[in-house]
């Protein structure tokens, strides 16, 4: 395990998250910056070097073991299937490089969107987009991190309801490309239209209790 | 006395919608009554409630609706809990939910705290304004959204489908609650077709018919055993088809309220699977289809351990709200997704598809969309997509939660059917302890971290 996770909190003794060391303002523009330069970023030295400042943001931000597993799993997932298009395309040779180098952007091109969405509380981030934001944005953006693992979870049971009825879609299938049809016919169709509705339902619960009365909003003290 | 809510001759119909979904509807309700709207799922419960709150989308409108008071700059004429608390719960801690609606309110934060706390103590939630929301249980979850309207200071509350979330307990505590807001003179509009519970606190029952309208109802009878004859013995002498020997799974979503569990289902058997909201039914049975590695013991499905890929077609799974893993155009494409991907050929493939869509009397949708089926219909599209595979072993997950008793009573009778002819293993889990099957084998609850398992 990378030095840096070791230290890493599991929860804290109360059951309640560990509180972040940055400031919802400061941990916003980080991720904003460190993504932004995973994504322009050209050459392994300095992926090298973001992947010790994503290292340091991820602790400053108090992300536990759980969750740094979890996102774990879905990176290298990732990260196999993209270096695996990319021999597919190019060989061994002259895609093996290549490929590795996308995937390792990616990873921290998400990281701290990870960081920010697991670690900083959800209404700290919503105060601090209304910064430079229109709130019903900011809101809407802070709503669209918050209900995250909701819409994955949504979609991990379409997944494994189709996987069952025989869909083509479990990782080893779509070594296959014909089964890419079953992946976005089974599984993508019907989770967009979930995220849609979810979307519709979030939307009603926040009209209900008046939001959108007023062009501005006070803030809760807590 | 002046009626909080006055509808006369109301009809609407959804933008799109040739029909009306309500129609001509007469409704009066005073300060300190609680009215209950009783209809089949689909019937435009939900719409009424919508339409009261004022967040319908502008469709056709005829006749009036007329609220006595209407919303000042710090108080809501209407509050409006809605069926699903995870899509309602906005904000991470207590304080800052209840809170929520007195922000879009613009009432300065010096006020807040106050209020909050009070809404708090009225919806008989206590706990500290930063408890972590996402720690609450469902039954907190709920009062914490009636806390969160309260707050608002509504004339009316409206309640939609609170049965369909909260188990018999937390319906009788939700009654204690109602005649406290209705001594305190606020009127209560309830929406819900399972209103036994409720029906101490009730005034007058209302039933929406098929064709819109509103009649005079009456409280319901308890829903007749949808079993027909005697539950047949099951066999001592059959193998087992399910083995669970001191379970533990670690969840992505949370540890499951329980440890260590053991069981076995035999083939044929019937069981039913009773737990709070949240005490992990459905990473048991996520577990079961291999789709989570136990840490300790071991599950065997079909004398292996089980794994996704070996389990299509073998061991069908209908998940919560089903209605999200239908994709195709047409019902018969939906239906028969199951056997093009496990190789049936064409004859056989159609005789089954048709054979399943008569045995659930939606044969005559075959071509339609089933996207565009009414909520019922829909439920038994993805009922019948999973069993014309014709599984060895049915996992349901709470998958019926919501629909009326009619499609519940035609779903049970499509699962004893199965169960007898083709001696499909059944394991049913339901977060009402209210509404055990009566035409289970075994009946399974969860107490303390331990599986309590009896025979019927």
């Amino acid at each position: 395990m990378f030095p840096v996770f070791a230290k890493l909190p599991s929860s804290s003794a109360d059951g309640k998250a560990a509180s972040p060391l940055l400031s919802p303002g400061t941990a916003l523009t980080l991720c904003f910056v460190l993504s932004l330069a995973a994504v322009i970023a050209h050459s392994a030295s300095v992926l090298l070097f973001l992947s010790l400042a994503d290292g340091v943001f991820l602790y400053l931000c108090r992300i536990n073991r759980h969750s740094l597993w979890r996102a774990g799993k879905i990176f290298l997932w990732q990260s196999t299937l993209v270096t695996g298009l990319y021999l597919l395309r190019f060989g061994v040779a002259a895609g093996l490089g290549p490929g590795l180098l996308i995937s390792w952007k990616l990873v921290l091109a998400f990281t701290p969107g990870l960081a920010l969405a697991q670690g900083i509380p959800q209404n700290g981030i919503e105060k601090a987009m209304a910064r430079i934001l229109p709130q019903r944005m900011a809101f809407a953006l802070s709503m669209s991190i918050k209900f995250l693992p909701l819409l994955t979870r949504e979609i991990r049971a379409v997944y494994e309801a189709q996987v069952l009825r025989g869909a083509r879609i479990l990782p080893r299938d779509l070594w296959r490309w014909r089964n890419w049809s079953d992946f976005f016919h089974s599984l993508i169709a019907p989770s967009v239209v979930q995220a849609m509705l979810l979307a519709e339902n979030i939307a009603q619960a926040a009209r209900s209790r008046e939001f959108g009365r007023y062009p501005r909003r006070t803030i809760w003290p807590g | 006395m002046t009626p909080i809510l006055s509808l006369r001759g109301y009809s609407y119909a959804w933008p799109g919608a040739p029909s009306w979904t309500l129609r001509e509807v007469d409704l009066e309700v005073n300060p300190g009554e609680c009215h209950c709207l009783m209809g089949g799922t689909g019937s435009g419960k939900s719409t009424l409630a919508l339409a009261v709150k004022g967040l319908l989308p502008a469709g056709r409108q005829g006749g009036n609706l007329l609220l006595n008071r209407a919303g000042g700059e710090d108080s809501v004429a209407v509050g409006l809990v809605m069926q699903n608390p995870e899509t309602q719960l906005l904000a991470e801690t207590v304080g800052a939910e209840v809170a929520f609606g007195l922000e879009n309110l613009c009432r300065p934060p010096q006020e807040m705290t106050q209020r909050v706390t009070q809404a708090l103590a009225t919806a008989g939630l206590n706990l500290p304004l930063d408890h972590p929301t996402s720690r609450l249980s469902m039954g907190q979850k709920y009062r914490l959204l009636i806390a969160a309207h309260l707050v608002l200071g509504p004339a009316l509350l409206i309640f939609d489908e609170p049965g369909g979330q909260l188990d018999s307990p937390g319906l009788r505590c939700l009654s204690a609650l109602i005649a406290e807001l209705k001594e305190k003179g606020l009127a209560v509009l309830l929406c819900d077709h399972r209103s036994q519970e409720l029906a101490g606190v009730i005034d007058r029952f209302w039933q929406l018919t098929e064709a819109g309208g509103l009649a005079a109802g009456a409280m319901p009878l308890e829903p007749a055993p949808p079993l027909p004859g005697a539950l047949p013995p099951l066999p001592l002498s059959r193998k087992s088809l399910v083995e669970v020997t001191n379970l533990e799974v670690d969840a992505d979503d949370g540890a499951p309220a329980w440890a260590g569990i053991s069981f076995t289902l035999q083939e044929g058997e019937r069981a039913v699977l009773c737990a709070d909201n949240g005490a992990g039914k459905t990473t048991l049975l996520r577990c079961l289809a291999g789709f989570i590695a136990p840490r300790r013991g071991s599950v065997k499905i079909f004398g292996d351990s089980p794994k996704p890929e070996k389990l299509r077609g073998k061991l069908g799974f209908l998940v919560q709200n089903p209605l999200r893993q239908l994709f195709e155009t047409t019902v018969f494409d939906e239906v028969s997704f199951v056997l093009r991907r496990t190789g049936a050929a064409n004859a056989t493939l159609s005789a089954r598809v048709e054979r399943i869509l008569q045995l659930c009397d939606i044969a005559h949708l075959a071509r339609s969309s089933p996207h565009q089926l009414s909520y019922g219909q829909k439920h038994l599209v993805a009922l019948a997509a999973v069993l014309v595979a014709e599984p060895r072993l049915l996992l349901l997950d709470d998958p019926f939660a919501g629909l009326d008793g009619r499609y519940l009573s035609r779903v049970s009778q499509l699962l004893v059917n199965l169960n007898e002819e083709k001696g499909t293993t059944l394991l049913w889990t339901t977060h009402d302890r209210g509404s055990f099957p009566s035409w289970v084998h075994r009946r399974m609850t969860i107490e303390g971290r331990s599986l309590v398992s009896s025979f019927c």
